[in-house]
């Protein structure tokens, strides 16, 4: 919960100004980037378990997008450390890339 | 967490103050735009017409449709509601587009009442969802929305207390005023801001984030239509089990009325060079105060036109609701289309209290930076510091009075003028800059001071402005039952008396709160930087 301006020691005001930047381009750019691969992932499963149909599935998941979005950008400001951040979400991208890989195939 | 909310809100702050006030300007735009039109007053509006009356100005629009325009693909009659109300006619074709009003029952040219060409209301509407700025406007929109979603969480978490500060107001103490204040109205507002900021991004959900869409729909511009067609199979039935009407229009208007079981407003003919003729019957738009549906779009019925036979009409009883109601019922709670006005004063009531919200958000910044001794920018501090200050000045006050100088716009701008409704928009956000301007050349307190009597000034005197370059007057409006006109005046008197309110107030802060009593750190803060 403490503000990333804490964590960072004053002596190099440039470097606490990029770390600061690169985390606001991660929670910004890849939270929309996860966002965007969830919500396809999340509307090609409902449609392959035969849950929704695929409109049905559309309107649901890209709903559902602007809460996950909110949902990242906050966990972007509340890790600690920017590089266990970007590790989570490298994994989480590759994880939802492949997935949407093989619902590819599968569909 | 308190670094977003903090400096994520600040940012966001200054877009979002903008986009609230004509948002919630937006509420009364129909209003607006009526009293921005100028349209001679003249007299009360006549008893509803009936029948009779209505079949006969359809005969007339036929006769003289079918003399200057046989040849004509599509047709448009807008039908008279009330008494002295013209026949609108439109007929486009080969040779363009022919546009008539008539005398419903002898079909004698009849003028239409000269009205000033504006965008009226709409500015605000587009301003707010694009700051008038294009496919770039509505994008930095879509990202300062989810900038307010994410403060609006973080706040929740930041401001720990919030809900129990609710009943906690210490006015007259500087900053912590502002941190009550800024509690206090995102409590107050907290389920409508939140209604209102996800419905308004949901509102453009597939433009915002298309992938769901793309993966399931593909990438090619028909997607969208692909997955429309999908999503509303099955709205409207052909009803094969009616009688057909024959060929005659008024035999089929009153089939269509039947049907919708309300007066037909206007009737579309459309005969495209290929394939069949049909006649559209679209019903007014009723007041959404009488409905208990939370969408309510006009109804029409579509019939053949050489049959009479209907192809389209509303299912007899009232459907059950499903996932096409949806995006509808976001779209209306968003625009506020249902209700009535009682439902319109209380989105105008909460978008005030929620542009509150974020205007104590960005004044308890800006005074607890005044009161902190460290230097966070170093050498560039104050100069940092007084840009903030400038910013705060000219999202709030500035808004303001760039909105009413758009209406002052509109009665002073010469009006022979080419592009009118254009400059009133120029205008508007020249006035916006010289905010901006006036809140960097001048010391913070007095440029809060002069712009909130500018506003306080130009919003009270507006009934004036009216009646020395119209000859209309409130009192006029209110003799000939004019509501949405007297309204537009009268709500900004009061908006002008807030403004004044708020002047006199920072006019007693600056003299009664030594900067050293704010200065004092408070046992709780909330949004610590």
């Amino acid at each position: 919960m403490n503000a990333p301006a804490k964590v960072v020691t004053a002596p190099q005001p440039w470097r606490h100004a990029m770390r600061l930047g690169l985390r606001i381009s991660l929670a910004a750019g890849g939270g929309y980037l996860l966002t965007g691969l969830g919500c396809a992932v999340l509307a090609q499963a409902l449609v392959l378990a035969g849950l929704l149909a695929p409109a049905h599935a559309v309107l649901l998941s890209t709903l559902l997008g602007f809460v996950l979005y909110t949902g990242l950008l906050l966990w972007a400001f509340h890790v600690q450390r920017l590089a266990r951040l970007a590790l989570q979400f490298a994994a989480a991208a590759l994880l939802l890339a492949s997935l949407r890989a093989l619902l590819e195939c599968c569909g | 967490m308190s670094w977003l909310h903090t400096w994520g809100g600040l940012v966001c702050g200054w877009l979002l103050c903008a986009i609230f006030v004509t948002g919630t300007l937006s509420v009364f735009r129909e209003p607006i735009t009526r009293w921005m039109q100028a349209a001679p007053a003249n007299g009360p509006p006549g008893a509803a017409l009936g029948l009779q009356d209505r079949l006969q100005a359809l005969h007339t629009a036929e006769d003289y449709l079918q003399q200057r325009a046989p040849q004509a693909r599509q047709w448009q009659i807008d039908l008279p509601a009330r008494a002295g109300d013209a026949l609108q006619l439109s007929a486009r074709g080969p040779d363009g587009v022919l546009q008539a009003a008539l005398d419903p029952a002898s079909g004698a040219p009849q003028a239409l009442p000269p009205i000033r060409q504006t965008e009226g209301g709409r500015h605000f509407m587009s301003f707010h969802y694009s700051l008038q700025g294009g496919l770039a406007g509505f994008w930095v929109v879509g990202v300062v929305s989810m900038g307010m979603m994410a403060a609006l969480v973080s706040g929740l978490i930041v401001h720990r207390r919030i809900f129990q500060d609710f009943f906690c107001f210490r006015p007259g103490k500087g900053q912590r005023s502002w941190l009550d204040a800024h509690n206090a109205s995102a409590v107050l507002t907290l389920p409508f801001l939140f209604m209102i900021v996800y419905t308004g991004l949901a509102y453009f959900y597939t433009s915002y984030m298309p992938h769901a869409l793309q993966s399931l729909y593909g990438e090619d511009r028909q997607a969208y239509s692909r997955y429309q067609t999908d999503l509303n199979a099955g709205t409207q039935a052909a009803r094969p089990d009616l009688p057909p009407a024959g060929p005659q229009l008024a035999q089929q208007l009153q089939l269509a009325q039947s049907l919708l079981r309300q007066p037909v407003a206007s009737i579309a003919l459309q005969h495209p060079p290929q394939g069949p003729a049909s006649h559209r019957f679209t019903a007014q738009l009723a007041d959404s105060a009488d409905s208990r549906r939370m969408h309510n779009l006009a109804e029409h019925v579509s019939i053949a036109a050489d049959t009479g036979e209907v192809l389209q009409a509303p299912p007899r009883s009232e459907p059950a609701a499903s996932a096409r109601d949806v995006h509808p019922v976001i779209e209306a709670l968003h625009m506020a289309r249902f209700g009535g006005w009682t439902m319109k004063w209380l989105y105008f009531v909460c978008g005030l209290a929620g542009t509150a919200m974020v205007a104590t958000g960005l004044l308890l910044f800006a005074s607890k930076r005044r009161t902190r001794s460290d230097h966070g920018w170093g050498r560039a501090t104050p100069a940092v510091y007084r840009c903030i200050d400038a910013l705060n000045i000219a999202a709030l006050a500035g808004t303001s009075l760039a909105s009413i100088g758009y209406l002052y716009g509109n009665r002073l701008l010469p009006l022979a003028i080419e592009a009118r409704a254009s400059a009133e928009i120029r205008l508007f956000f020249a006035l916006w800059a010289l905010s901006l301007l006036h809140a960097l050349l001048r010391p913070a307190r007095s440029a809060w001071q002069e712009q909130l009597c500018a506003l306080a000034l130009l919003c009270m005197a507006l009934p004036l402005l009216n009646a020395a370059t119209t000859g209309q007057h409130l009192l006029l409006y209110l003799d000939q039952a004019d509501g949405l006109r007297a309204g537009v005046e009268l709500t900004s008197i009061a908006l002008g008396l807030l403004a004044a309110w708020g002047a006199w107030r920072h006019r007693l802060s600056t003299h009664t709160t030594p900067p050293a009593r704010a200065a004092r750190p408070g046992p709780r803060q909330g949004a610590r930087a």
